[in-house]
């Protein structure tokens, strides 16, 4: 019952990152579509270790996770600032 | 302890989804953040517990510990950082009565 | 928070110093710890030298802008820790308030929004305070910030209801008045309202 309550769990992530995809590429400004990848990346370390927990093996996907959202994170504020600096917002 | 978990799991992914129907509803950049900034994180920080009482006390569940202190401050900050570039670049915060006029 | 208001003395430079240092090497090696999760002593002496080495790296860059005429260090450990305590569970009870009343204005039919952007200024003498106040600003009803330049806070409001949670009219909000009790603010340039 758990494992079909966490399988369905992962399909609405998947849900949710392809609806997030129709925000990232008719986005009206650069900033949507950036907000866009950084709720793909946070739904993917949901997904991770949400895959982690169907696999009995939390403790290999959650080091993977991490990673993820250190990295994200850093990538996303990088491109925020970069954005900021341009000045273009209709890209 | 199941049920707990399957509780809050239910409650994050409740809350995904009013933040996925609130980028997709609402009607410009700035009010899209809120709904990026709240519910997502609030969603996210759900979920983590829900592992987290699933899991049980170990060391992995100290790193779900670490990743939840991480997003609380992470999350707020993005969505800040995205909105103060927007602000610079001049987009203009939509309002009621433009919406109208 | 007393020593930062007074005269710098190189003596305290120096303790302040010695005291960042000890407490980002210990830091990063409890990290180290929980990471790996082995404790043969291998393992420990690799992740204590790891440790030592990424402060002398990082040490530049904890230094911050002057504040009042001098630079000073990214300081964790002079936090009021029993005070922050006691608001994390306010403001994680404020993040649900939040997220309920967000959920019903998203699946509300009509779509009930009217933003609105509402300025104020609050001082807070330290850095860890203006962030914990930014970020809670935009995890708290209907309020996110938009922009943080020294003293100055830009918030935009989803409603224009929201706006009396950060500025009311004379004086200031509940969470700025929270979070300013709790970082401690200098008494000089507090906007009280009572």
């Amino acid at each position: 019952m758990y494992y079909v309550f966490l399988a369905l769990a992962v399909g609405l992530v998947i849900l949710s990152v392809i609806v997030f995809f129709g925000r990232v590429i008719p986005g009206p400004s650069v900033f949507d579509r950036l907000t866009g990848i950084l709720v793909i990346g946070t739904n993917a370390i949901i997904f991770l270790l949400l895959l982690g927990a169907m696999d009995e093996r939390l403790g290999m996907y959650v080091d993977m996770s991490m990673a993820y959202a250190a990295i994200g994170f850093i990538t996303l504020l990088v491109l925020g600032k970069y954005f900021e600096r341009k000045g273009d917002v209709d890209r | 302890m199941t049920y707990l978990a399957v509780f809050f799991l239910v409650a994050g992914f409740f809350f995904i989804l009013v933040g996925t129907v609130g980028v997709l509803r609402l009607p410009d950049f700035f009010t899209r953040m809120h709904a990026v900034g709240k519910c997502d994180t609030l969603g996210m920080l759900l979920c983590l517990i829900g592992l987290m009482i699933y899991e049980g006390a170990s060391l992995v569940s100290l790193k779900l510990l670490y990743i939840w202190v991480f997003l609380l401050m992470a999350n707020p900050t993005a969505t800040h950082v995205f909105c103060r570039a927007a602000l610079k670049c001049g987009l203009k915060p939509w309002t009621r009565m433009e919406g109208q006029g | 928070m007393a020593a930062k208001t007074t005269a710098p003395s190189t003596h305290s430079r120096k303790r302040a110093e010695i005291v960042h240092f000890v407490f980002l090497t210990s830091a990063l090696f409890v990290f180290w710890f929980i990471l790996s999760g082995k404790t043969e002593a291998r393992y420990l002496i690799i992740g204590f030298v790891t440790a030592l080495a990424i402060t002398v790296a990082a040490r530049p860059l904890l230094i911050l802008p002057p504040d009042q005429g001098r630079p000073y260090w990214l300081s964790l450990w002079d936090l009021p820790w029993p005070r922050v305590a006691l608001y994390i569970p306010w403001l994680i009870w404020q993040i649900i308030v939040a997220n309920i009343q967000m959920a019903m204005i998203i699946l509300h039919p009509k779509l009930p929004v009217d933003p609105k952007v509402v300025q104020f200024r609050k001082h807070i003498s330290h850095p860890v305070g203006r962030l914990a106040l930014a970020n809670s600003i935009t995890l708290t009803p209907g309020t996110i910030t938009l922009d943080l330049e020294e003293d100055g806070y830009t918030i935009h409001c989803l409603q224009g209801g929201f706006a009396g949670g950060v500025v009311a009219e004379d004086g200031e909000g509940v969470m700025p008045a929270k979070v300013g009790a709790v970082f401690g603010v200098e008494p000089v340039s507090t906007t009280r309202q009572d």
